[in-house]
């Protein structure tokens, strides 16, 4: 996180409606929630479900090491071992043992740290993890400490790292394999303190030269560290000897000066120039950072703060005594602060137990959460046998009354004077005998008095297809429906002879049509055919006094069908 | 088929723990497996045992209801009953009288040629437990001069017996024209048709059925 970031989020929470919030959850946890979940949450923490409130850091340096103990983000106790402590690792042991259920963060701050940035070539998602394995073999082929991370910051960019095995290394090793604790490490301290100078020390706004920044910085268990980092990567780091505790401030601030003129020697090599902006941090004792600001260093900007008010200034509490210059426990919760540490160097045995402890936990939650959803299924299907039985019974109650009442319904029937089917059979009979009869005498009156004068009707016939089949002999099988089939009346009109004009014949046959059509308002009136055209393929003949007659009358058909 | 090799050496240097866990997932997975395999078709067949039940009290509702409202409707369909028995449905067919009164009907109205023909065996078209309801089929064929005669023969015939005949179809065709000859033969008391007609019947009439009647 940003320094500017880190800085604002701290306010935030120090705001002082957030502490109220933060007040009002502790009263509701502590007099609520903890009695209720205490005891659950006390237990899954024993088990190794879930992780331990407590957290330590652990930074192994040259000259010794520092256990760090943190509750959430405070720190609430620290142990220093030195080369010269009796039987530190026994001592850090029995420390650890107090909560074997937090996690143990190792974080290395030997000399021997190798670092090696390369060019990735471009590959595929699922071929990059194992072109950068094996490039970390070609890298460090004898090393078992070691590992890889793509740099975000430069594209295409890794940056392999390893610890040498030293003898010295291999007893921490052994130590911390014979831990119950879960153990994550080790960590570069110099990889994971690198953003720290750009959090302490922000450059200003709207510089356009390459920004390289340097934290210098004094460990207890290790030395003078200087950690050079540019656009987000560190690019070089130092560790020399530790300045002796008596010398003066200004001697220790001369160091200094000349440790920075020689890295930044080195540095040229990596790119540095004159013309690049170069801010130095210092972390040091009070007297040692007045001394250095009157240095002329051949820095852009020089900021210098005791790690104590770096601790402050970057919210994680007071990390040291005022007066104190080492930056031990800045360090280690720095890296506590971080989501996850940059790279971790592990062991066989440590990487599967850290697989273990994730299997573990993966498992419980997929147990506890299948164990829920078995339960639910069962109560699910519990009720659903409930409900159907008892949805049966009533159902069954229903159907009882309901055969009750049919019996008594037929009963009623059964007395009946002449049973309903035999009514309904007459019923039914009678009414289709009546809606199917009428009057023919009445229709062919109808169409007579629609015909114009001359006209007469040669032929007639009507059908009603929903007779047809009715009579004769009995037949076997369901009879076909015949509703949709209704009666039609066909008819022939045959027009005056003395009418021989096809457009005049076919005139008043559309005529007549439309009478018809509107006499017969219960009918639908068509022409089936109209007289055809008399001028061609027919003799014609006649005199002066006589109308003029042709070989045959001309002839309308037409079919009345009965509307629905 | 793949091979499933299980490395048991291994799963032993498991921490306990994670045995545990493991052997918990697997025995829950078992117990889920099992449940729907044998829970979930006894639930099925329950599930469709009350289909059934509901089905069944659905239609016999249905059919309850039908039935109580023919009981209510009862009353006006038996005066219906009454009224069409009254008025000789319930009457069987006159085979000789129908013959008999056409004849009679075709010299009164001039006809000429009368051709009848009765079926021998009526339909049977429909039942109740007491009635059949039976069908016959009718056919005159006859010749006329005047189509008015012709309509007051089917007239006289539809007018027999009300409420058994339904006209099947009927058909009027002009047969010869009205020429001198013609005319002359009328004036001479001659009948010659000028017309064919034919009409198609069916009487319909409810008779008891094998049992015997109400």
């Amino acid at each position: 996180m940003p320094g500017r970031r880190r800085q604002s989020y701290a306010r935030f929470l120090e705001h002082p409606v957030l502490r109220a919030v933060r007040g009002r959850w502790a009263f509701l946890s502590q007099r609520w929630i903890e009695p209720l979940l205490g005891p659950l949450t006390r237990r899954l923490r024993r088990w190794g479900v879930l992780r331990s409130v407590n957290r330590f850091l652990l930074t192994i340096g040259d000259e010794g090491a520092t256990l760090v103990q943190l509750r959430g983000a405070e720190a609430v106790d620290a142990v220093l071992i030195g080369p010269e402590t009796e039987d530190g690792l026994g001592a850090l042991r029995s420390y650890l043992g107090k909560d074997p259920q937090a996690e143990l963060v190792v974080a290395a701050d030997v000399l021997e740290q190798m670092y090696r940035e390369e060019q990735i070539p471009k590959a595929s998602r699922f071929d990059r993890g194992k072109i950068l394995e094996r490039r970390l073999e070609v890298a460090f082929p004898h090393d078992r400490l070691k590992a890889v991370v793509p740099l975000s910051a430069a594209k295409g960019k890794a940056v392999f790292a390893a610890l040498p095995e030293t003898e010295y290394i291999r007893e921490w090793i052994g130590f911390l394999e014979s831990l119950s604790n879960p153990v994550t490490g080790f960590c570069l301290l110099p990889l994971e303190a690198s953003d720290l100078a750009e959090a302490l020390g922000p450059s200003p706004a709207g510089e356009t030269r390459q920004i390289w920044r340097v934290l210098a910085s004094q460990q207890a268990t290790s030395g003078f560290r200087q950690i050079f980092e540019t656009e987000g990567r560190m690019v070089v780091t130092r560790l020399s000897q530790r300045p002796s505790g008596d010398l003066p401030a200004e001697a220790v601030a001369q160091l200094i000066e000349r440790e920075l003129r020689s890295s930044i020697s080195y540095l040229k090599r990596l790119g540095y120039s004159e013309q690049d902006r170069l801010d130095l941090v210092v972390l040091d004792r009070p007297e040692v950072c007045r001394a250095v600001q009157e240095r002329d260093l051949p820095v852009a900007s020089l900021t210098a703060y005791t790690p104590h008010q770096a601790g402050l200034l970057l919210g994680l509490g007071e990390v040291a005594p005022e007066e104190s210059g080492f930056s031990d426990v800045l360090m280690a919760q720095w890296l506590a602060s971080k989501k996850r540490p940059e790279m971790v160097l592990d062991t066989p045995v440590l990487r599967q137990r850290s697989a273990y402890d994730r299997l573990f936990r993966t498992g419980f939650a997929v147990a506890a959460g299948l164990s829920l959803f078995t339960i639910f299924e069962l109560a699910n299907l519990a009720f659903d046998a409930f409900d159907t039985s008892t949805t049966s019974e009533v159902l069954g109650a229903q159907l009882a009354t309901e055969q009750r009442a049919a019996e008594s319904i037929s009963k009623r029937l059964s007395s009946l004077e002449i049973g309903m089917d035999d009514v309904t059979l007459v019923d039914r009979t009678a009414d289709a005998i009546e809606g199917e009869s009428f009057d023919p005498a009445a229709l062919l009156s109808a169409i007579a008095g629609q015909l114009g004068d001359g006209m007469a009707v040669d032929k007639l016939a009507y059908a009603d297809p929903r007779l047809a089949g009715e009579a004769g002999p009995p037949q076997a099988g369901p009879r076909t429906p015949k509703q949709s089939a209704l009666p039609t009346l066909t008819f022939t009109v045959r027009l005056p002879a003395s009418l021989i004009q096809t457009d005049v014949q076919r005139r008043q046959a559309k005529e007549l049509r439309d009478r018809l059509q509107t006499a017969l308002p219960a009918w639908q009136v068509d022409i089936t055919r109209l007289p055809a055209d008399a001028l061609h393929g027919q003799v014609i003949e006649g005199s002066s006094t006589q109308s003029i007659g042709v070989g045959t009358a001309a002839t309308i058909d037409y079919m009345l069908s009965r509307k629905a | 088929m793949a091979r499933l090799d299980i490395d048991l050496a291994k799963l032993k240097e498991l921490p306990l723990r994670l045995k545990i866990v493991l052997g918990v997932l697997a025995i829950e997975l078992v117990i889920l497996l099992a449940g729907y395999l044998i829970l979930d078709d006894a639930m099925a067949s329950r599930v469709a045992e009350v289909d059934r039940l509901r089905a069944g009290l659905s239609q016999l509702r249905r059919k309850n209801a039908q039935l109580l409202q023919d009981l209510d409707h009862y009353p006006a369909l038996k005066r219906r009953y009454d009224e069409a028995m009254a008025r000789g449905l319930g009457n069987p067919l006159d085979r000789a009288g129908v013959v008999s009164a056409a004849r009679d009907w075709s010299d009164r109205h001039r006809l000429t040629d009368l051709r009848f023909r009765l079926m021998p065996d009526p339909a049977k078209a429909a039942g109740s437990p007491h009635y059949v309801v039976e069908n016959d089929q009718v056919e005159f064929e006859d010749g006329g001069v005047f189509d008015s005669d012709v309509l007051d023969f089917w007239n006289a015939l539809l007018a027999q017996q009300p409420g058994h005949y339904r006209i099947a179809g009927f058909s009027l065709e002009r047969s010869h024209e009205v020429d001198e000859p013609t005319l002359n033969s009328l004036r001479h008391g001659t009948l010659t048709p000028l017309l064919k007609s034919k009409i198609d019947l069916v009487w319909t009439g409810i008779q008891p059925n094998v049992q015997g009647g109400p």
